[in-house]
């Protein structure tokens, strides 16, 4: 399982790459970055650059899943994948994982023109990687609802704004703790932390501990959905 | 290799079923063509086959084992290639097998190059599959159907959009499959194709068999019993096949001048296909 995962992880690097979804990330990575260098010596930026690389891996991890899938569908790729000796599981999580890597990197290419190297990496990363896992799940969920990238496109606006909504807490506009029970919660303060230390080392446990689940939840759901109503409609 | 028993599907949301009491057998190294209209049931009961629709009445037994039983690894013993082009069309035609070939056990894959060399496609292997014509993109489809070395292939419409030098190829190298014990089912519209290549025919129209059996058994049993005779002069007779070498009617014919042809009057398929089920078969 692993080692086809692995495999199947590389060739969906080729597939982005060659529909230049890297190419656009990596650019868009590069213009947020300088536009980070410009204003690094304005004051402490840290919760703007949260807010914006907040933005990067869940529109990553939300809108490149919906296009990968579409432009598979359109193609009629997705119906001769349903015909291969490979777990439909192994080809999603492929797809998750090698986007959220993508994601990862970008987030971090952000984050380094501000904070040099001076944050807490590997608790970035997870947080990142979280955003990116969700809102992938969320992706795929919207899919299974969705006939093409436009109406997809729409569908998730709703669930970008209701997921930043936890963005009025973070600002100290509201204090409103059903917020905190939103999925992104926990990944948000792992990335929040990496760059202002406020949680203890627990916490930073619970908190990625408490992403791993809402991923795990998410991906039951959404997976399940996807199967039936998008590949199971796929002719 | 292949048994169907008393096959019937209704799909979830329908009232009426698609597919009644189908039953056929198909034997090792056997090519089995299955005819009909669109809308017959013949793409239905291949996504049964293929394992991608559940939920039907009846038997369906693959390899010696219920088709239910079967896990991932069916698709280790199946190759389909399928009537519309489907490939990731920014890949090479070569990325594009590789990615496919990355799902199957190594040993069983044949070499790409010579896959490509087969059905003439070498000098476009390391091209954008978007720059593919329709044909190029089906000759592609059917070698990722084979290229893991499946006991059973299914192939929808395998020349659909070929010329007739490549359609020609697709069938040779059907045969020579066939050849090598493969288990083959065709689904088609075309009658030349079926005749070239079946062993046995089903017809299918409104999710029931009609009849099943040798192209030249059917062709036989729906034709007249009778040879036309045209001389250089073309003057043409026909004369009954039952006693042909005792009629004096016959034999004064042919001594009267230079014989061109003698044809027996079978029907053509699509002939049988009209007389069995009432339709014609519209591609």
């Amino acid at each position: 399982m692993m080692k086809q995962l692995a495999v199947q992880m590389k060739w969906q690097f080729l597939i982005l790459h060659k529909n230049n979804l890297i190419n656009v990330s990596i650019a868009l990575t590069v213009v947020y970055g300088l536009i980070f260098w410009g204003l690094k010596d304005l004051g402490d930026l840290s919760k703007i650059l949260t807010l914006l690389i907040f933005n990067d891996p869940a529109l990553i991890g939300l809108l490149f899943v919906g296009l990968a899938y579409i432009m598979e569908k359109n193609q009629g790729v997705t119906y001769a994948l349903r015909v291969l000796p490979v777990h439909f599981h192994t080809q999603l999580l492929a797809r998750m994982f090698s986007l959220s890597i993508i994601g990862m990197l970008c987030a971090f290419g952000m984050a380094v023109p501000v904070m040099l190297l001076n944050f807490n990496i590997p608790v970035f990363l997870m947080g990142v990687l979280g955003i990116c896992l969700i809102f992938s799940c969320i992706g795929i969920w919207v899919l299974s609802y969705s006939s093409e990238f436009l109406v997809f496109m729409l569908k998730c606006i709703p669930f970008l704004l209701i997921c930043s909504l936890i963005f009025l807490n973070y600002f100290g506009v509201t204090d409103i703790w059903l917020f905190n029970l939103l999925p992104v919660n926990s990944s948000l303060k792992l990335i929040s932390h990496s760059f202002t230390p406020e949680l203890s080392s627990p916490e930073i446990i619970l908190h990625s501990v408490i992403s791993l689940a809402w991923f795990i939840a998410l991906y039951f759901i959404s997976s399940r959905t996807f199967k039936t109503r998008f590949l199971g409609a796929t002719h | 290799m292949i048994a169907v028993k008393n096959l019937s599907f209704t799909y979830p949301k329908g009232t009426q079923p698609v597919l009644q009491n189908l039953n056929f057998e198909i034997s090792k190294g056997e090519i089995f063509g299955f005819l009909g209209p669109s809308g017959a049931g013949k793409s239905t009961t291949q996504q049964i086959l293929y394992k991608l629709l559940t939920g039907y009445e009846g038997d369906v037994n693959i390899g010696g084992k219920s088709l239910d039983d079967w896990g991932k690894d069916y698709y280790e013993t199946i190759g389909v290639g399928f009537e519309l082009p489907n490939h990731y069309l920014k890949l090479t035609g070569r990325e594009n097998l590789e990615l496919f070939a990355s799902f199957y056990a190594k040993a069983r894959l044949a070499d790409i190059n010579t896959l490509f060399e087969s059905v003439g496609l070498e000098d476009s292997i390391d091209k954008p599959v978007s720059d593919y014509s329709k044909g190029m993109k089906m000759r592609l489809n059917f070698i990722r159907a084979i290229m893991h070395n499946p006991d059973i292939l299914f192939f929808d419409e395998p020349t659909s959009g070929m010329d007739p030098v490549n359609a020609h190829i697709i069938k040779e190298i059907i045969l020579d499959l066939k050849k090598q014990g493969k288990t083959i089912f065709i689904t088609t519209h075309s009658m030349s194709t079926a005749d070239q290549l079946c062993d046995r025919i089903a017809f299918i129209v409104d999710g029931s068999l009609r009849v099943t059996d040798t192209p030249k058994a059917l062709k036989h049993a729906h034709g007249q019993n009778q040879v036309i005779v045209e001389l250089e002069s073309l003057e043409r007779q026909t004369f009954s096949l039952e006693g042909l070498g005792q009629n004096s009617g016959f034999i004064e014919f042919i001594k009267q001048g230079e014989v061109s042809r003698i044809n027996s009057m079978d029907a053509t398929l699509e002939e049988v296909f009209i007389k069995v089920t009432g339709k014609a078969l519209k591609s």
